[in-house]
């Protein structure tokens, strides 16, 4: 039986070191599952005590983003930290318009609070999210003139999909949501400008207000095919088929809408499991960078990470649109991937002395003591072993250089470091 | 010293010895010695620099139809006041954000296409950027016009395992615009010239070598049948030798001219570069935005126009200096206009028809087609488009770059618009 759980923790969480797998593997595969879609029952007091505190007064995101980058690393509930961010690639809001450190904390606190909760409950937090009504025009949504941006997207992006709704659908969403405002940094909904008249919505008529919208979208079947469609492209594989999905859906329907056994019946579905599914998905980047900061045992996020992170094309609270990062092979192109190759160079030799970058062993004893056995190594770690011959013979080559390789040698640490640094910037890495 | 295509053919011999198939042009060019010059800068070749204005420019603030008292009345807060307006006609004229643009304009360089869109149009920023950018309106398109003209440019029908080592198209950027989308040959996005390179350990310069090498061995691979493998395989080995021939790029040129420092000049300014590194590039692309103006859209849109035309006067003034100005054309374009009546938050929700701006000094400057009518409008109260986008894309392919227009839009075969000033060499 293939040990799968190196794969469900890059795909349930952001990967994780040879520790922590250890600790997952006790559990076995069902209860390392359990473990990881149940976390309400594991301790993160840790964590939080770890917590800096966050300037929430200051301009641009790199505070917020390193403490989400912090939490992404350090918690005991990978799959929190995970759907945290799917919910905020799918409600993407960028703090370039919201202009607020503070709105946007608070909306990805929404989003962990429900982050394998109850969408019905998630949508309507985001409807009346102060960020969110910054973000779509909340605002200026107003009885005499409504403002449609939040109409639309909230059908086309966030339920529903391009064809399951017309323009008719979108002037009436509009007219419902008229009203529903932000002031003070705070929801407000204010009466008398919102149009409580009749609207026909989806074919439903009545006086709908955005409640009864939500409500509305979430009876379409389209809805559920959607969000299921999304949630199986980003946990599961890029291709799903119409049955996979549908089962899917009968799960979510079935549960009211909770997205806690949807993930469970992820996790533990055959397709999941499958040989052909582990490293099937290109990783993100933040699955790129913080899986790596585990497999080298870096505890301390190094400053520069937010940085990073955009120039690998994901720079956390600023999504480049309201779709979000399209993700799977858009994370790649040419400048993309030589920024993952120069990331993961600056990780292996930065030689920064406070944790944010790795120190290879000077004692190989429980490594090996031939290139062979030393490639074998890194190559479990950080590929788990699913490495091509002839990149494997490359690597030998290169750690063996022109005179052989020596683990009591002086070049050792250039050695290493190339060693890792060419496993991190192989092709196999990209994938999760 | 520009960086001549010969280095490239050095490139390919590397291909060779490795015991892959050479790239195609490197057959290309043995085969037809006559049509092709292998060394020495590809100076008749033309080039075309696409700017994608991202998030539904308001084309009716931009061409202004000052004569039109609908515009106003439909406007009272947006519209541009008709004194401040600079006219081209007695019909429209430029915001006068758009001011380092007026002498391109009176030089007959700056040819706008008015009205500019397609049937049935699409009011989703995505779904409407799909369809600018495939020019296939009526299905999922997952490659670019761009895309399939540099495909036919460098690999014809090639077999996707091939690598198009030229440069054919480049992108200033983080993210490949769908435009550039290819089955064949990989058009890298680049943010720095100067930075595309790959790091090793700064420690020990001397393994450089050693690791760019072993780097070659593993990315020389054939991948296996995944295609991820594929993808990853020919991106990795793209970067690397895109990052060989970007970084001398970056030391041979020289400016006297004053570009601003807001991104999108920077942008310009290094596709100067690169147009004066003679690389044989004939596609260069680069973005602009947000003029998504759902709110507050006279001081975004003012503010980004101004941009557009500080940058563009730049580029142009630079091309002029290099001796460059007859090569290059550019157009702007975005994915829909806006609605001709304003909202509530001093914006305008999504709408249609706007303008193209083309640029370059082999075009026929002026006004084409007709500014559309502000009460003629259609079932949702949204401009009528009155030239199909595809057309200017026809007109370009075939008249400026001296392609197969038919070939790359699907067949579709389009009148010219006759904007550009003699057949460019092919």
């Amino acid at each position: 039986m293939a040990d799968l759980i190196p794969h469900l923790l890059r795909r349930a969480g952001f990967g994780a070191g040879p520790e922590e797998l250890d600790q997952y593997r006790q559990l076995g595969y069902e209860g390392a599952v359990d473990r990881l879609v149940n976390y309400a029952q594991v301790d993160n007091s840790a964590l939080e005590a770890s917590m800096p505190a966050i300037d929430l007064t200051q301009k641009g995101v790199a505070g917020i983003g390193a403490a989400w980058l912090q939490r992404m690393l350090h918690t005991a509930r990978p799959l929190e930290e995970k759907m945290t961010l799917f919910w905020h690639g799918h409600f993407a809001t960028g703090d370039s318009k919201v202009r607020s450190a503070a709105l946007m904390w608070q909306q990805n606190t929404l989003f962990r609070n429900n982050a394998a909760g109850n969408f019905h409950d998630l949508l309507l937090g985001v409807a009346k999210d102060p960020a969110m009504l910054k973000w779509l025009d909340g605002n200026q949504n107003h009885k005499a003139i409504p403002n449609e941006n939040f109409g639309r997207e909230l059908m086309e992006l966030f339920t529903l999909g391009i064809g399951n709704f017309t323009e008719d659908d979108v002037h009436a969403a509009a007219r419902a949501f008229t009203g529903w405002h932000a002031r003070n940094d705070t929801f407000q909904f204010n009466a008398r400008d919102h149009d409580d008249s009749v609207k026909t919505f989806l074919g439903q008529t009545g006086p709908w207000d955005g409640g009864d919208i939500i409500n509305v979208i979430l009876q379409q079947p389209a809805h559920a095919t959607f969000l299921m469609t999304k949630l199986y492209r980003f946990f599961v594989d890029p291709n799903p088929s119409g049955d996979n999905i549908q089962k899917y859906a009968a799960t979510y329907t079935q549960n009211q809408y909770n997205l806690a056994p949807v993930l469970q019946a992820m996790f533990t579905s055959p397709e999941f499991q499958a040989q052909s599914a582990v490293h099937g998905l290109i990783k993100s980047p933040a699955e790129y960078l913080i899986g790596a900061f585990k497999h080298l045992g870096i505890t301390a996020i190094p400053k520069q990470t937010p940085g990073v992170m955009a120039l690998l094309g994901q720079q956390l609270f600023n999504p480049p649109n309201v779709a979000g990062w399209p993700g799977g092979p858009a994370w790649i192109n040419t400048g993309t991937i030589l920024n993952r190759f120069n990331a993961a160079n600056r990780l292996v030799t930065a030689r920064s002395n406070d944790g944010t970058s790795w120190t290879p062993p000077t004692d190989l004893s429980a490594i090996g003591s031939s290139a062979d056995q030393v490639v074998d190594y890194y190559s479990g770690l950080l590929l788990d072993s699913d490495i091509t011959d002839t990149t494997r013979a490359a690597l030998i080559s290169y750690l063996n250089g022109s005179g052989g390789f020596d683990t009591a040698g002086s070049d050792l640490d250039e050695r290493l470091r190339g060693l890792v640094h060419l496993t991190m910037i192989s092709p196999t890495y990209n994938l999760n | 010293m520009p960086f001549s295509r010969r280095d490239f053919l050095q490139r390919g011999g590397l291909f060779l010895g490795l015991g892959l198939l050479a790239p195609s042009f490197v057959t290309r060019a043995v085969d037809a010695a006559g049509e092709m010059p292998l060394a020495g800068p590809s100076s008749a070749k033309t080039s075309l620099v696409v700017i994608q204005l991202g998030g539904g420019n308001d084309g009716l603030n931009t061409v202004v139809p000052y004569a039109d008292r609908a515009y106003y009345s439909q406007r009272p807060t947006l519209a541009i006041a008709q004194g401040d307006v600079l006219p081209m006609s007695d019909a429209v004229g430029l915001n006068p954000s758009l001011s380092a643009l007026k002498p391109l304009y009176d030089g007959g360089a700056l040819a706008i296409i008015q009205g500019v869109g397609y049937p049935n149009p699409n009011r989703s920023h995505f779904r409407s950027t799909d369809i600018w950018t495939t020019a296939e309106p009526d299905t999922n398109g997952t490659t670019g016009w761009l895309g399939r003209y540099i495909d036919a440019q460098c690999c014809g029908t090639a077999v996707p395992s091939q690598t198009a080592n030229d440069l054919e198209g480049v992108e200033i950027g983080n993210q490949l615009s769908k435009a550039l989308w290819t089955q064949h040959a990989m058009v890298p996005a680049v943010s720095s010239l100067a930075q595309f390179q790959l790091a090793t350990d700064p420690h020990y310069p001397t393994s450089r070598d050693a690791r760019i090498s072993t780097f070659r061995q593993i990315y020389s691979q054939q991948p296996g049948s995944d295609a991820y493998e594929a993808l990853l395989t020919h991106a990795g080995l793209t970067a690397l030798d895109t990052s060989d021939v970007l970084t001398k790029v970056a030391s041979g040129y020289k400016t006297t001219v004053k570009y601003g420092t807001d991104p999108f000049s920077q942008s310009l300014r290094q596709i100067a570069q690169l147009i004066h590194a003679d690389l044989g590039t004939r596609v260069y692309y680069a973005s602009l935005g947000s003029f998504d103006t759902h709110a507050n859209e006279r001081k975004v849109q003012d503010a980004l126009l101004k941009t557009l035309a500080d940058g563009v006067a730049a580029f142009m003034q630079d091309l002029q200096a290099l001796g460059k100005s007859d090569q290059v054309a550019m157009m702007t374009f975005s994915e829909f206009g806006r609605r001709v009546k304003e909202n509530a938050g001093n914006g305008t929700d999504h709408g249609t028809a706007a303008p193209m701006f083309l640029f370059g000094s082999k075009l026929k400057g002026g006004l084409y087609g007709n500014s559309p009518s502000l009460t003629d409008l259609d079932t949702n109260g949204d401009l009528k488009f009155g030239i199909d986008f595809r057309q200017v894309y026809a007109t370009l392919l075939k008249d400026w770059l001296g392609a197969d227009a038919p070939a790359v839009l699907d067949g579709a075969s389009y009148p010219s618009l006759g904007f550009v000033q003699s057949t460019s060499n092919a």
